[in-house]
């Protein structure tokens, strides 16, 4: 597989005294200081409303924290420009709500869209996508639309198109929810392979079965605060 | 270079993509642009036609100078060399009684009189330019050369050609602005089309967005719909100006000959369609550029 390229261990993440609060609301995240290696599989867990999305958001520079820095891949994301932005996002991939399946594009289309943005030629592209596409077990849907596919499928779907380009950081945020066990047990054994190629994988879940299965680094979030 | 003229490529494909899904959407906006745009064509058109007309029949003030009858040979040259060191006079032009009456019966509907004549009633005729176009110089110089002897009759008949031109060079101001203000109008419509397509397409916008992609790379295909808009939008501004001469000129045909003036407007020069076509897809351009960056910029 062309992503299975082992990456230098290093820091890849790090937050400081971060606090984070949405305008009006109260504090979401207090005082959060973490580090993140190259190569790690994390998994933040807490209770609903505990902040575990809204701190995935801020390691994935889609937020920035109200105060403190989040260094991402050697960018403090606070003040980092936005046309230096994009360039870090193509370091990342990302499972999250906020990145749809569109209904008008192929299979294929998806998967080949991060690797136009990077700018790969379309014969490369288009064995990368299709290598990706077989790893996770699309390969015969190319052509599909994306709404023609069951749930598990569209998250295969939505892993395929984080991973194609390579990402050094992959978040996922509750990937296996609306999942049935047996496509849950294949989505956590996908991360599995994806960490195993030096990608690190950093998840946000309530699933009890994906977490037992993807023996990560837990970081437990209590109202906002880590755990220790 | 292969990757980049690829991209390029397949932004264009998406834009001629979007252009027919739908394709009703597009139409209306297509006619409105061609409709737009071939308001201010026609009318520039028209009055370059006038200006040339007018140009050609009473290019500047002139005066017209007929001698008297009974003028000899002698007495037309001695006026013709008074004229040649004459210092208001810039240039001159005979036109000796038997060519203007050979001009005459060349004319449509004056041969049949001409030929009942017994003799030719013109008489020797000066065409005079002056240096100074002024009305107070041309009246002084009338009179003057009506003192001058065997020197029957001197017109200065410039007025209405001076009213004309005036009222072309107003006409030109006013195509200026209307232009400029159909110009803002073709920006409006294609800023409203992208505006449209930016939220049919907002979903995809976003996802390329948190996929990395830089505003130049989402822009790209919308630009190309501005440009292909304003191409096809000048296109069509184009075949209605041209489709609008053919049955105005079928008019025009029968006035011409009635006053025996070439009054049938020529079809649009190649040189102005491929301006306008020009002007139409950097218009398009333009609308969409600022289109998507309002979008991008609300949605940041």
């Amino acid at each position: 597989m062309p992503y299975l390229i082992p990456r230098p261990h290093m820091n890849q993440i790090s937050l400081n005294n971060v606090f984070h609060r949405y305008p009006g609301g109260k504090e979401v995240l207090h005082n959060i200081n973490l580090t993140i290696d190259a190569g790690e599989r994390i998994c933040l867990i807490g209770s609903s409303g505990a902040g575990k999305s809204t701190l995935l958001r801020l390691m994935a520079a889609l937020e920035q924290p109200y105060s403190g820095t989040v260094i991402v891949a050697g960018h403090n994301t606070s003040t980092m420009s936005t046309s230096e932005l994009p360039y870090l996002r193509r370091q990342c991939g990302l499972i999250l709500d906020d990145v749809k399946l569109l209904p008008n594009h192929s299979v294929m289309a998806h998967v080949l869209l991060p690797l136009d943005i990077a700018g790969i030629d379309r014969q490369s592209a288009q064995a990368q996508a299709l290598s990706v596409l077989e790893t996770v077990g699309l390969n015969q849907y190319t052509e599909h639309s994306p709404m023609s596919l069951s749930g598990g499928d569209q998250q295969r779907l939505r892993i395929a198109r984080a991973i194609v380009h390579q990402p050094i950081l992959l978040f996922a945020d509750e990937p296996t929810t609306n999942l049935d066990a047996d496509d849950a047990e294949a989505i956590g054994a996908l991360f599995r392979k994806i960490n195993l190629s030096g990608t690190t994988v950093i998840l946000a879940s309530h699933d009890r079965q994906l977490v037992t299965q993807f023996k990560p680094r837990l970081i437990e979030l209590n109202h906002g605060k880590l755990r220790a | 270079m292969k990757t980049y003229l690829s991209a390029h490529w397949r932004a264009l494909k998406t834009a001629l993509y979007r252009l027919y899904h739908p394709p009703l959407m597009s139409l209306v906006s297509l006619l409105m642009i061609g409709t737009t745009l071939a308001l201010p064509l026609a009318c520039g058109l028209i009055i370059h036609h006038l200006q040339t007309l007018t140009n050609t029949y009473s290019p500047h003030p002139q005066i017209n100078l007929f001698m008297a009858q009974d003028a000899s040979a002698t007495q037309f040259k001695q006026i013709e060399q008074r004229l040649q060191t004459h210092a208001g006079v810039s240039s001159y032009r005979t036109i000796p009684r038997a060519q203007a009456l050979e001009a005459m019966k060349a004319r449509t509907g004056w041969a049949d009189i001409m030929a009942g004549l017994t003799q030719n009633p013109l008489p020797d005729a000066f065409i005079i330019s002056t240096i100074d176009h002024s009305a107070a110089t041309l009246d002084a110089l009338r009179t003057e050369l009506l003192a001058w002897p065997k020197v029957s009759t001197v017109q200065v008949d410039t007025e209405w050609a001076r009213r004309l031109d005036s009222l072309l060079r107003l006409g030109r101001s006013a195509l200026g602005l209307l232009a400029g203000a159909l110009s803002i109008t073709v920006l409006a419509i294609v800023f409203q089309s992208i505006q449209l397509q930016c939220m049919n397409h907002r979903d995809e916008i976003d996802v390329q967005g948190l996929l990395g992609a830089t505003n130049t790379f989402i822009r790209r295909p919308f630009l190309y719909f501005g440009y292909v808009l304003g191409l096809i939008g000048g296109g069509i501004a184009w075949g209605l100006v041209s489709a609008t001469l053919i049955v105005l000129n079928t008019e025009l045909v029968q006035l011409s000959a009635l006053y025996d003036i070439p009054l049938s407007i020529p079809p649009l020069p190649l040189e102005w369609g491929l301006g306008l076509l020009c002007a139409a897809a950097i218009l398009g351009g333009l609308g969409a550029y600022l289109s998507v960056a309002r979008h991008l910029w609300n949605t940041k």
